[in-house]
């Protein structure tokens, strides 16, 4: 019984000191989700193409426009953009069939990966952002 | 017991045969398409020689409105491709194969790249000139090609065995093969290689070599 106590005791001690910031599991999910959908163009280690497709691995606009991601994702992208000072005009397609919850693990997985942030994005705030 | 070395050299000249036949086959690539036999009188005697079908004549404008015809690629080896700027598909990663395979040969003036576009009406000369600079590509050795749709699509079809057809089911409104087509100094198709595949990209790289040895 003590050792029963000792290792239930032991799991939610670990489980709080993970805390709330990254969910690894559904990162993974948007992993799989890149890998399908955005690869192609962005490619796997998420520098892009040439001046092509841009980059997603340390670019800047991610940063700084952290809550057009999931509108961007769905919707795609007509107008160009600059990313770590070079400009690019290609037009980014739309994923209309992704579901909120597909998006929001895309957003994180992305977020998580090339832009190294660590705070999660809830599937309530994507709703939020989409519906912007 | 004479007998018996006798018999070893004759293996050993046989397999060396062999090995020099193989030898031979592995450094030749493949001529494809049709082939037509064709009788010949060359110095009062009747031969009979093998007509191997070429890349049919044409003539379109690069990114810089320079035209481009076969006369000018005569005695250069060349690889072609057919894609669209806008393709939200394979194209992307055609581009990036076809980056290396110009880095590859980048500044050997006995090798050209062509890359034709499927949608000449988006894909106007300006854009092509645009997307050739983005890639890197100093527009002469590897050009980017725009004509009469039907020009493009029958030059595919009937000179590289690629397929350009438009289709609004697709992705991008056009439908389309991957194949990097390597063609060699006679105009003759010497292999076809999947353009999204590393692998295969690797494999035309070693066989462009090899196509340069060739006289």
């Amino acid at each position: 019984m003590r050792v029963i106590i000792t290792f239930l005791m032991i799991s939610i001690l670990a489980a709080c000191m993970e805390g709330p910031s990254v969910n690894m599991q559904q990162v993974a999910h948007g992993q799989q989700l890149y890998e399908t959908h955005c690869a192609n163009c962005h490619q796997l280690d998420g520098k892009g193409i040439a001046h092509i497709v841009p980059p997603l691995l340390g670019a800047d606009y991610i940063v700084q426009n952290r809550n057009l991601l999931p509108k961007m994702i769905r919707y795609g992208m007509q107008q160009r953009i600059l990313v770590n000072g070079i400009t690019y005009q290609q037009k980014m397609p739309s994923n209309g069939k992704l579901t909120d919850a597909e998006l929001t693990a895309l957003v994180n997985f992305v977020e998580f990966r090339f832009a190294k942030s660590t705070q999660l994005i809830s599937a309530d705030s994507v709703k939020l952002l989409l519906n912007q | 017991m004479q007998n018996l070395n006798k018999n070893i050299i004759l293996i050993v000249l046989f397999s060396g045969l062999i090995n020099a036949c193989n030898f031979s086959s592995q450094n030749q690539l493949p001529i494809l398409g049709n082939r037509v036999a064709e009788e010949k009188i060359i110095d009062g005697k009747l031969v009979v020689d093998t007509i191997y079908q070429t890349i049919p004549a044409f003539s379109l404008l690069n990114q810089d409105s320079i035209e481009v015809n076969n006369e000018m690629l005569k005695g250069k080896i060349y690889v072609a491709d057919f894609f669209f700027t806008s393709c939200p598909t394979i194209c992307p990663v055609m581009k990036k194969e076809m980056i290396r395979v110009y880095e590859e040969f980048k500044g050997n003036t006995q090798v050209v790249i062509l890359s034709h576009t499927i949608d000449p009406d988006y894909d106007t000369l300006a854009l092509l000139r645009d997307y050739a600079s983005r890639l890197g590509s100093d527009g002469k050795q590897w050009m980017f090609l725009r004509g009469d749709r039907k020009q493009v699509y029958d030059l595919a079809e009937k000179g590289y065995y690629a397929s350009a057809m438009v289709d609004s089911t697709e992705p991008g409104g056009f439908i389309h093969s991957g194949g990097f087509v390597l063609v060699d100094k006679l105009q003759r198709v010497r292999g076809i290689y999947d353009g999204t595949s590393t692998h295969e990209v690797d494999k035309l790289m070693s066989d462009m070599e090899l196509l340069l040895k060739e006289k």
